[in-house]
């Protein structure tokens, strides 16, 4: 085993990494400050996904103007799952897992009966690869990795220092004490849950290109944030990215060593010893 | 007057509704199971719609014995609990005649305990388990129902063989496939057969139905360098790992074994990520019979994407050769009509189909073969067998 | 016999009851048709792990999302012991609940002393675990096309119908009996506020992991009754798909009543097995209806339509 794979299965699964990042950190977003489990994430993700093959195959913006559309468009649906759905059921962990799984059931459904008869893919539109003796990468899967991660900082950054940041930060804190000091939180829960699902529409204008499009898809990515967000820290971004990468080089390393179908069962294992010994993850806050 | 014009309607209804139950021939009910919704819905309504299809014509032409076909779906949903209910359901509520379909062996191998004690035929047209057929060997009194024109898992290596041993001519393989029984079933066929042949395996990738990056399994390929990588991935996952084989410039001969890449609205919207994917398909719109032109024509008119070239296509000529099979029987007779199929020699669109003894499609020269295809610059070609081939296999030559 | 006080203790009229347990008595010799046998066969294994999977996750809290595990459990270990000691299938079945047991303990001691939710996510992941190992090591548990030919109680569809019926009624009889007894009052009072129960003394972790022993003991009972029926056992048994079925269910009918899974189980078990008319909208359709009722009717539809007798 030479130094140079080494290298590039490290390389290979920071990138990776970085690529499960803003599903992840969309979902520890509305898990830290809402203390909502929304099954319905992947569904978020898959209908982003979608709605950038359609605008960018059958409407053929230029990717940029589908990238922002995507997440409008996710976010405006999210808005309106918080608002119908999430507000009325939140309460109730049983009542919340039902409604967001039936969703997610539903939005799939609906979406395999208009469109899920063919298999459908995107070409990438940034081209070209870029390598180093021998080690070569996509250059459209380096892009979206290094754009995923500006986009959580810049996120985290305006949670840390923007006025709504401050507001999402009490209503995390302490949410009656919030609405006592004026702060509607109604209004600041429904955008956090829009912000996480649009950093799943954020996810799917980047990553569709790289994959294949199909009604089913949201699951895998569902199950793999959960177990980031774990193994991170629920509620905790940096947590959440820093397992992220963890993971992406850990599903790597075992796909070349062993073959990734062990890599299933391993990640949940990994998940149940994480939790039963550092309940609180890496950098978690112990948030329910 | 308007007491007239009631009895007048009344009279006239009379008269329809006669007319109607007079003029409506017998019609001959068969079952037809398949995935029509949840994950595997793709491939399930592409079986549904051939089989439809197939049933379509032969109804148009008159019908089976002069009776219409009427098919009754039933959605498996893949899974084996279902099949089973849905075959008792087809079979005492319905009163189907037989069954036809279904995708997943293990559907299949529940639904065949349900179809033997009830004797009915069934008609197999996309599972691939040699356990399937291995039951008819097993015990040919209890499952002389089952007839399969669906390829079974050696065929999936053998459809491949004229890749290794004479495109390529090599001396190692690598096989990556999705983690199924059936890849196992492949595989196992591949390591004897191709060992046999001279050609040694250096290893297996399995990589989870679900997965979406490969990036680990193609860093494992590049080092251990083998003359040809031998895919199995027929599901979504195929095109991600079509599109990172050829990002990581792996570079090395590839023959992909049907699935998703043998469908070119899919491979066309790859782009350039396509290139220099070679596909073993069980089919293409090349004149195999004189009716696979137009099946290709007429599948893509219809449903507005390109043919599979396997489950397509097998479901296809499963219903003709089942209906070519009751007409040669001359009547509804289960034992006449097994003995019929048993003696089928029918021109379908993949093929030449004849059952061996264990009443599976028979595989090979003169009967049912598949193509070698090659995907370069936005444009296919076949470069194997001879007789249909408009173009050479090409290597990936990029720096 | 005082019928208001035993609708008030029963929370159902006894009418309706017996009128619907001879119904289901009867139904076996006034059709012919098997299918509708088999239908009900279904709904009564449903009925069997909804209202267990009721017993943890709605009287005493604790979510179970991975129950599938447990029903899996019991219809694999019941087509292990027929391969390998070709025991009666009355024994097997019964082993099928003891070894779901038992691994339902491994995981109660180990994180039900961990705060709520996270209950929850180990439950998932067990279930996935096992779910992945069933799919992915072909060579011992057959793979997805799983293990085949499992010896059954009977041939006959009747004999197995009215076991069925008979394993139904055992069960819903057991789960009534704890949750009108003390440990019922227990678990209410547990899920109700943990800290207050343990500061009057209950040793709250035993009953928890009671609780959920019990459940998962009767899952696995009736996973074992499932594997000999079907004679074929895959990994579809241990899946999130079975365990949502449970949820939706045990929710439909109504969440912390006995009552209500047995609605629910009947309700969807028919709904998916009969809306074949409209069989690419049926999911849909399904989904939609869930959504609605998790929204307007939290409640469940027994308590809908038994107003009085439920808060």
């Amino acid at each position: 085993m030479e130094p140079l794979q080494i290298i590039e299965i490290f390389v290979s699964g920071i990138v990776v990494g970085g690529l499960y990042s803003l599903t992840a950190v969309g979902m520890t977003l509305i898990l830290g400050v809402m203390r909502v489990i929304n099954l319905a994430h992947g569904s978020f993700y898959m209908v982003g996904c979608f709605a950038t093959y359609f605008i960018l195959v059958q409407a053929k913006l230029n990717p940029i103007l589908a990238l922002f559309l995507t997440i409008f468009i996710v976010f405006i649906l999210a808005l309106f799952v918080e608002k119908l759905i999430i507000r009325e059921t939140k309460t109730d962990l049983m009542r919340v897992s039902v409604a967001t799984f039936s969703l997610a059931m539903l939005l799939e459904e609906a979406i395999r009966i208009k469109w899920g008869k063919v298999y459908r893919t995107i070409p990438t539109y940034i081209t070209g690869t870029t390598g180093y003796s021998g080690i070569t990468f996509d250059n459209q899967r380096l892009v979206a990795s290094i754009i995923a991660i500006l986009v959580i900082t810049g996120l985290v950054l305006y949670i840390k220092k923007g006025r709504f940041g401050r507001a999402i930060r009490m209503v995390q804190q302490d949410g009656e004490m919030a609405s006592m000091l004026g702060i509607n939180v109604d209004v600041v829960n429904m955008t956090v849950f829009g912000i996480g699902a649009g950093l799943a529409g954020a996810a799917a204008g980047l990553l569709a290109p790289l994959y294949m499009i199909y009604p089913s898809m949201g699951w895998p990515p569902l199950l793999k944030c959960f177990a980031i967000v774990i193994l991170g820290g629920m509620g905790s971004v940096g947590g959440t990215i820093f397992a992220s990468f963890i993971f992406g080089v850990v599903e790597v390393g075992t796909a070349f060593f062993y073959g990734s179908q062990w890599a299933y069962a391993a990640v949940f294992l990994i998940m149940i010893i994480i939790l039963l010994i550092r309940p609180k993850g890496i950098l978690g806050k112990d948030i329910f | 007057m308007k007491k007239f014009l009631l009895i007048g309607i009344c009279f006239g209804l009379v008269l329809m509704t006669n007319s109607l139950l007079w003029a409506q021939p017998k019609e001959l009910k068969i079952g037809l199971l398949a995935p029509l919704t949840g994950p595997i819905s793709e491939g399930g309504q592409r079986i549904a719609n051939s089989i439809k299809m197939a049933a379509e014509e032969i109804n148009a032409k008159g019908g089976l014995l002069g009776m219409q076909i009427k098919l009754i779906e039933w959605d498996t949903m893949g899974e084996p609990e279902r099949g089973v209910t849905g075959a008792k359901k087809l079979i005492e509520s319905d009163q189907v005649w037989g069954l036809i379909g279904i995708f997943r062996s293990g559907v299949a191998l529940a639904v065949a305990d349900v179809v033997a004690p009830a004797k009915k035929l069934l008609m197999v047209t996309d599972a691939a388990s040699p356990a399937i057929t291995g039951l008819v060997k097993k015990d040919y009194e209890k499952y002389k129902v089952i007839f399969r024109t669906g390829a079974m898992a050696p065929h999936f290596t053998e459809v491949c063989y004229p890749f290794f041993t004479h495109v390529i001519k090599a001396k190692t393989f690598f096989f990556v496939a999705e983690n199924t029984k059936i890849s196992r079933d492949i595989y196992e066929a591949a390591e004897k057969d191709l060992q046999a042949k001279g050609i040694k395996s250096l290893g297996t990738a399995y990589v989870d139905v679900a997965a979406s990056e490969f990036m680990g399994e193609l860093a494992r390929i590049k080092s251990l360098k083998p003359d040809v990588v031998f895919t199995h991935i027929p599901a979504a996952g195929g095109v991600a790992f079509q599109k990172q084989y050829y990002d990581a410039k792996v570079k090395l001969p590839q023959i992909i074994v049907t699935g998703v890449m043998a469908m070119r609205n899919v491979v066309k919207e790859m782009g350039e990520k396509s290139n220099y994917a070679s596909v073993a398909a069980f089919c293409w719109d090349v004149p195999i019979t004189e009716k696979t032109i137009p099946f290709y024509k007429n599948f893509t008119k219809k449903f507005g994407m390109d043919p599979e070239g396997y489950s397509d296509v097998r479901s296809y000529d499963g219903m003709l050769v089942l209906a070519d099979g009751i007409k040669r029987a001359g009547s509804l007779d289960l034992e006449k009509v097994i003995k019929a199929l048993e003696q089928t020699d029918y021109k379908g669109a993949a093929g030449r189909y004849v059952f061996d003894e264990t009443h599976q499609a028979k595989w090979g020269e003169g009967y049912l073969n598949g193509v070698l295809v090659q995907y370069l610059d936005g444009k296919s070609y076949v470069f194997w067998p001879k007789q249909y081939a408009n173009g050479k296999y090409k290597v990936d030559t990029r720096k | 016999m005082d019928f208001s006080t035993f609708k008030e203790k029963w929370g159902m009229s006894p009418f309706i009851l017996l009128c619907s347990l001879l119904l289901l008595i009867i139904v076996p010799f006034i059709t012919r048709d098997n299918f509708l046998l088999h239908v009900i066969i279904l709904a009564n294994v449903y009925v069997v792990l909804s209202a267990a999977w009721d017993i943890c996750s709605g009287y005493l809290g604790e979510v179970n999302l991975g129950h599938a595990a447990f029903f899996g459990l019991g219809a694999y270990t019941v087509a292990y012991f027929d391969q390998w000691f070709k025991l009666s299938p009355w024994i097997s079945t019964l082993a099928g609940g003891g070894i779901a047991c038992m691994f339902s303990l491994f995981i109660g001691f180990t994180s039900l002393t961990l705060k709520r939710d996270y209950f929850v996510i180990v439950t998932i992941a067990f279930a996935q675990i096992l779910w992945s190992i069933a799919s992915t090591w072909s060579s011992v548990t057959g793979g997805e096309e799983g293990i085949r030919h499992i010896s059954n109680f009977s041939s006959k569809v009747i004999f197995n119908y009215f076991l069925a019926l008979a394993l139904m009624v055992i069960c819903i009889a057991i789960l009534y009996a704890i949750v009108k007894s003390r440990l019922g009052r227990i678990l209410l009072a547990i899920h109700e506020d943990e800290y207050a129960s343990k500061a009057a003394g209950l040793n709250s972790s035993f009953y928890k992991i009671l609780a959920f022993a019990i459940s998962s003991f009767l899952a696995g009972l009736i996973g074992g009754f499932y594997g000999h029926y079907l004679g074929i056992v895959t990994p579809e048994s241990l899946s999130l798909g079975v365990t949502f079925n449970v949820m939706a269910m045990t929710f439909v009918g109504g969440s912390t009543t006995i009552f209500g899974p047995i609605i629910g189980a009947y309700i969807i078990t028919f709904l998916a097995q009969y809306l074949y008319f409209f069989m690419e909208y049926r999911l849909i359709t399904q989904s939609l209806a869930l959504l609605l009722i998790v929204l307007f009717f939290p409640g469940g539809l027994i308590r809908l339509i038994f107003k009085s007798a439920y808060r």
